[in-house]
């Protein structure tokens, strides 16, 4: 029996000590003398395929390896369009239907193995082709890659492209032969020369093209990664058609013009970005607005980009652990978790002393992003009563709101435009997004009277129990639905409220299910038409006016104004639009929130961007004074 | 021959008293103190799933902004919470989701259970196959995940709209159900073997040799000596259902939104607990451990005193 | 006996097909609008029924009755052939199911196995002292702490255990910086499920220990510690390590709240995230492997016992 003891024993204390061996197998990072930049991310990588991105996570960073024809100054505020892998500006037609674009000479790729590997081991590159452009576009109208956002901004736009995108449902997914098409809309006049033919003038067109998503991708990328597969020795063999995929998605083929590459993904734990050595196309900005040469951000001026050799990226899902990480200087940047709000900022939205004192410096920006509760405009009491919604958006107090649950960090919406677009100050404040509770009861007793015109009061002749849904179900998404339901119970109105995770949420939106919904929207460019459509009538089929909104008038103005090459003449109208929302009220408009970012004192040139990703290659850190201040 | 009047004294003697199970049982109970002591915070608790709700019938609209995330004091003994509500007031309210989910959840799992294990155990053959295939099956998958993917299903689900038995399935009806309909495995089981038993007992087999047919003997004789596993297992099938209330409230897919319950508590303290803000989650977690207590001690003792083999 | 394996193989393979019955019903309904849920916001009607097409989504559950196609070409099918033949992709990011399943067993194991064994070892000792000292302050106070433990929440174990850690050594309270970390999830386990095995392994031991041969062991002047170790555990064996047996299949998902908390990547935290990103594939893939793990472990464990103990009937 004694033996039997012993064994036991041992057995145990092997299976105890054994996780502690295999965890401490794992590889190591380990950057010798470079510099490295630690930061945490919070939500999953999904693609790392440049026409199938779709979420903020994964542009930022996408934002690192890929680039696009144009980009947004670093500092300039407002923001101003550069050009990046285009040599100029665009030579834009008479009629503004065709626009030539003239790419820098000597951009190389990252060097890949599909380009060829060269007799001593490493891997050879090539210049960026104006082919490589159209192909990256082919990709994104590509029937079998899944592509809704990067495609939702071409759609019916560039000739031939939607025809060209009917064409490829005839092929199989893995006969890449349909990427050697023409499509009439995109020509490669030489080398260095792409020229974009449009249906209708299309203003917006620079900004779509200095987002990521339209990068080059070279035709040897396909042919070699995405037709060939690592075989016996090291030999490359075909892929049988019926295999293949044609999304990017391992790390290896990758094949950007960007300041990094990627080498290392552990797919929701670590993704490690290393310099690209082919990068010589990027600077220091040598001017910016006025304030940024007193906070330094001018001190690295023409320098050679980027500055950092690494990025370390670590997936922390939760905010606390991601925060103490921030607090121990493991990580160089870090936002302020709800939480602990009060513990490191002041009452006056100041850093406290003590974080100042450690080396802590705040910067706040606003996003252009606003969040709303949406109105079902298709709902049959949302639609019937216009002063029920005023009611409602007269009687949400949005600053108790932004002081409870957003921590003070934020201001409130006061017309479906950020407050940073230029059409929003001439058309002003709407009359109803504002707290007025006497107001509110006026306006509930008309509704009272609308309602019963169409006899949508229920059997007691009170306001019929309402619906809100949410897009979450964590905590944060429970006190928001607890803080809307004490809202509306001054006035009297029963509101439940359901919460959904997103993809049910989407689900019912687009069903046509909910009555009331929480939504937000995160402007793609600075133009005020990527609000507006929001509302535009055609655009309910098409899924992105979820509101349900229609009217003939704001749609005939929006029709008219999406062609107009002046933004100045834009802008008068959008004014005009945003009057008619003003009015009529189908969103209650909240927060535009502020978000506010915690940096060390080693930390050179950072400013959030509020379009552009791609940017961390303006960071710089002083590795000596890190050391020295107690981090890595 | 004479006939013998009945003597009076005779009749007037005291018959002894027949002794169920049940009185047994009640009498032995009475004697235990542990046993009085937990029934009577049992009964504390359901008061309060009763009565809190009129104590405090405006509790959520006792927002006070100014008056948020206090820690204990006179005024509130267990602080305020985001809103600037009373967390005492809080976790007695909360003890009303807890234990109808205890008592839902049971009242439909248990019968379930009785009537499939008493079914397979006694018509035997394909029933008893059946039966025994459907309990292997869901046991096989972990519970937790059968109960997260049953409340995704449930989802915006509304039964009978409008009338009198609505059943909003996303909310704490849909948590009674999923939770009835996964935890009759572990009664099934139990109820199927003593059926077994049972059936195979003498005084069954002499019902059966004098006719009765085979529903009678199943009522008269079968189920009522079932009965004291079923009451067994409600009991601590209680605990079961409370502690899978906190845990799916955990991961939001617990009670709707606007009603206090432990579970959401819980929840709601996991980041506050690290900046020193712990009185929602002890809050909370006390009053479920002295439930959880309570009951599996009287569980305890109730399975003690109703085990025929235990007589004094 | 022959007979018997043979029974209970059949009843497995019935068990496994309703497993994958139910698990494939279950999870069709709960993926919902899954086209949407991976498409986006932005994603046309028409992007979507594409996206059916391709992944197969659009074809009938169970049965085919469309003319010009087979009676079996149905989700069901497709699932039941891609499950058994180790098939299965992400719908995320195409990765194999099997492979990822070897990348992040590991993880989950990690924290399950030594909680296992020191649980095991830890209750052993516990419960012997106990059993031991019977009915003496030491077992009252055990029974008392063991019945204590037992009725915590798990969530408490879990939030008290990482609120110190925080206070104590930040650094290990998240994820896998340093291996030494894996501990603290580890320690959670066992001290959680501590009250529990304590309770039942004291019940075991105390029940052998009445029976009539230790008495007279005792009678004829073997002391007790040499009775309790030389028979008395080799007899409680036998029970307790059925009870571990019967633990082994749902080790490889780990521990879901555990890995949740602690950031560990392993199969639970896979599970829970692939149920809110609606990967359909893998959710069914893991639940039917779980599921597939337990009834041969069932299976296995029965088969043992018949063999082994003489004392077991065979139904």
């Amino acid at each position: 029996m004694g033996k039997f003891y012993a064994i036991a024993g041992l057995l145990v204390l092997a299976l105890v000590l054994a996780p502690v061996g295999f965890l401490a197998l794992r590889k190591k990072a380990d950057y010798g003398d470079r510099t490295v930049l630690y930061q945490t991310y919070s939500a999953k990588v999904k693609s790392i395929d440049p026409a199938t991105c779709g979420d903020t996570t994964s542009a930022s960073m996408q934002g690192q390896v890929y680039e696009s024809l144009y980009t947004y100054h670093y500092l300039k505020r407002p923001v101003e369009i550069i050009p990046q892998l285009a040599a100029e500006m665009p030579e834009i037609s008479e009629d503004s239907r065709i626009y030539t674009f003239r790419l820098k000479p000597n951009i190389h790729y990252a060097p890949n193995p599909c380009f060829g590997i060269k007799p001593d081991g490493s891997f050879r590159t090539r210049t960026v082709r104006a082919d490589d452009f159209a192909l990256g576009l082919k990709r994104v109208a590509d029937f079998h890659l899944q592509t809704p956002l990067a495609w939702s901004f071409l759609s019916e736009r560039i000739v031939g492209l939607d025809e060209y995108r009917a064409r490829c449902e005839a092929y199989r997914e893995g006969d890449f032969s349909r990427y050697d098409m023409e499509v009439e809309g995109l020509e490669a006049v030489d080398d260095l020369t792409l020229r974009i033919h449009l249906k209708a003038p299309f203003p917006q067109l620079i900004y779509v093209l200095a987002m990521q998503t339209y990068a080059p991708v070279p035709r040897e990328l396909i042919d070699y990664h995405l037709a060939t597969e690592p075989g016996p020795g090291d030999e490359r063999r075909p892929i049988p058609i019926s295999r293949r995929t044609a999304q990017i998605t391992q790390v290896e083929q990758i094949v950007g013009t960007g300041p990094y590459q990627l080498t290392h993904w552990q797919q929701g734990a670590l993704m490690v970005f290393e310099r690209n050595p082919e990068y010589r196309h990027g600077f220091y900005p040598t001017e910016g607005e006025p304030g940024d040469a007193e906070a330094g951000l001018l001190d690295d001026a023409g320098k050679p980009l980027p500055f950092v050799d690494v990025l370390h990226y670590e997936c922390i899902l939760e905010d606390m652990p991601a925060w103490l990480r921030f607090l121990s200087r493991q990580t160089d940047v870090s936002g302020i978790p709800r939480d602990v709000f009060d513990t490191v900022i002041t009452p006056d939205r100041d850093l406290l002393d003590k974080w100042a004192k450690q080396g802590l410096r705040l910067s706040k920006f606003t996003d252009p992003t606003v969040f709303w509760l949406a109105f079902n405009m298709d709902d049959p009491v949302m639609w019937a009563s216009k002063s029920l919604r005023h009611a409602m958006c007269l009687a949400f107090n949005v600053e108790d709101l932004i002081e409870v649950l957003y921590n003070g960090r934020g201001r409130r919406a006061v017309n479906v435009l950020p407050s940073s677009f230029p059409a929003h100050p001439i058309a002003g404040p709407g009359p109803y997004y504002r707290y007025d509770m006497e107001e509110a009861r006026r306006q509930l007793d008309q509704a009272r009277s609308e309602l019963a015109a169409v006899g949508r009061l229920d059997a007691n002749d009170q306001f019929p129990l309402l619906t809100v849904d949410l897009g979450g179900r964590d905590e944060t998404s429970r006190r928001m639905g607890e803080f809307i339901r004490q809202q509306f119970e001054p006035l009297g109105l029963r509101v439940r409220i359901e919460l959904n995770d997103w993809p049910t949420l989407q689900q019912k939106v687009h069903n046509k299910q909910c009555q009331l919904y929480a939504m937000g929207w995160h402007a793609d460019y600075p133009d005020a038409e990527n609000f507006l459509q929001l509302y535009y009538g055609p655009n309910i089929e098409k899924g992105t006016n979820n509101s349900n909104y229609r009217n003939p008038e704001f749609d005939a103005l929006y029709d008219q104004v999406t062609v107009m090459p002046d933004e100045h003449d834009r802008n008068e109208v959008y004014a005009r639009m945003v009057h008619m929302l003003n009015e009529d009220c189908p969103v209650l408009l909240l927060v535009e929130p502020m978000y506010y970012v915690l940096t060390y004192d080693w930390v050179k040139g950072y400013k959030r961007h509020p379009f552009a990703y791609g940017m961390t290659k303006h960071l710089r850190i002083d590795t000596q004074l890190r050391r020295e201040m107690g981090g890595r | 021959m004479t006939t013998t009047a009945p003597n009076p004294a005779i009749l007037a003697a005291p018959v002894q008293q027949g002794r169920s199970l049940w009185g047994d049982a009640f009498r032995r109970l009475r004697r235990d103190p542990a046993a009085v002591a937990c029934f009577l915070v049992i009964g504390a608790y359901v008061a309060l799933a009763v009565g809190a709700v009129y104590w405090y019938p405006d509790f959520l609209e006792t927002q006070n902004y100014s008056e948020r995330n206090l820690p204990p004091s006179a005024d509130h003994w267990f602080g305020t919470d985001v809103f600037g509500r009373d967390v005492l007031a809080k976790t007695l309210l909360g003890a009303r989701v807890s234990m109808t989910v205890g008592f839902m959840a049971n009242a439909i799992a248990v019968p379930l259970g009785l009537a499939l294990g008493v079914l397979g155990g006694y018509f035997g053959k394909w029933i008893d196959d059946l039966v025994v295939w459907l309990y292997t099956t869901l046991a096989s998958i972990p519970g937790i995940i059968l109960l997260i993917a049953l409340k995704y299903a449930f989802q915006g689900i509304i039964l009978f709209e409008g009338t009198f038995i609505e059943l909003n399935l996303s909310g704490i009806h849909g948590l009674y159900i999923a939770l009835g309909v996964l935890s009759w495995i572990g009664t099934c089981r139990i109820i199927r073997a003593e059926t077994l038993k049972l059936k195979s007992l003498d005084y069954v087999t002499a019902a059966r040799a004098s006719g009765q047919g085979r529903v009678r003997i199943l009522v008269r004789h079968i189920v009522p000596n079932l009965l004291h596993l079923a009451i067994i297992n409600f009991t601590l099938g209680f605990v079961g259902a409370i502690s899978a209330e906190v845990i799916l409230s955990f991961l939001g897919l617990g009670v709707e939104v606007g009603t206090p319950s432990w579970g959401t508590m819980i929840n709601a303290a996991r980041l506050d607990l690290v900046v020193g803000r712990w009185w929602e989650a002890v809050a909370a977690c006390a009053a479920m451990f002295v439930i959880v207590l309570a009951l599996n001690i009287f569980g305890d003792r109730l399975r003690d005193a109703l085990d025929p083999k235990l007589r004094i | 006996m022959g007979a018997y394996v043979i029974r209970r193989l059949v009843q497995a393979v019935f068990t496994i097909f309703g497993v994958m019955l139910v698990t494939f019903l279950l999870f069709r309904v709960v993926a919902g609008d899954i086209a949407g849920a991976h498409l986006g916001p932005k994603a046309t009607e028409q992007q979507k029924r594409e996206w059916l097409k391709k992944y197969g989504y659009d074809r009938p559950l169970l049965i085919n009755r469309q003319p010009d196609t087979r009676w079996y070409d149905t989700q069901f099918a497709h699932y039941v052939s891609t499950t058994a033949t180790f098939k299965t992709r992400s719908l995320i990011n195409n990765e194999k199911l099997s492979d990822t399943i070897l990348e992040r067993a590991p993880y989950s194991l990690a924290i399950t196995v030594p909680a296992l064994a020191l649980g095991w070892a830890l209750a052993m000792v516990v419960s012997t002292l106990v059993a031991y000292y019977r009915a003496s302050l030491i077992d009252h106070v055990g029974v008392f702490l063991a019945v204590l433990g037992m009725c915590v929440p798990y969530l408490a174990f879990i939030m008290g255990g990482q609120w110190l850690m925080f206070k104590v050594a930040p650094s290990m309270a998240y994820g896998l910086a340093n291996p030494f970390n894996i501990f603290v999830p580890v320690v959670i386990s066992v001290v959680a499920g501590l009250g529990g095995s304590v309770r039942f392994y004291r019940t075991v031991i105390l029940d052998e220990t009445t029976r009539d041969y230790v008495r007279t062991a005792q009678a004829k002047g073997v002391p007790l510690p040499s009775v309790m170790f030389k028979h008395i555990l080799k007899n409680c064996m036998l029970p307790i390590l059925t009870n571990l047996i019967m633990a082994i299949p749902f080790l490889i998902m780990g521990s879901l709240l555990l890995e949740l908390f602690f950031g560990i990547p392993g199969l639970g935290d896979l599970l829970l995230s692939s149920i809110t990103n609606r990967d359909e594939p893998i959710v069914s893939g893991l639940t039917f492997l779980t599921a597939l793990i337990y009834v041969l472990g069932t299976l296995a464990t029965d088969i043992t016992y018949v063999i082994f103990d003489p004392r077991v009937e065979l139904t």
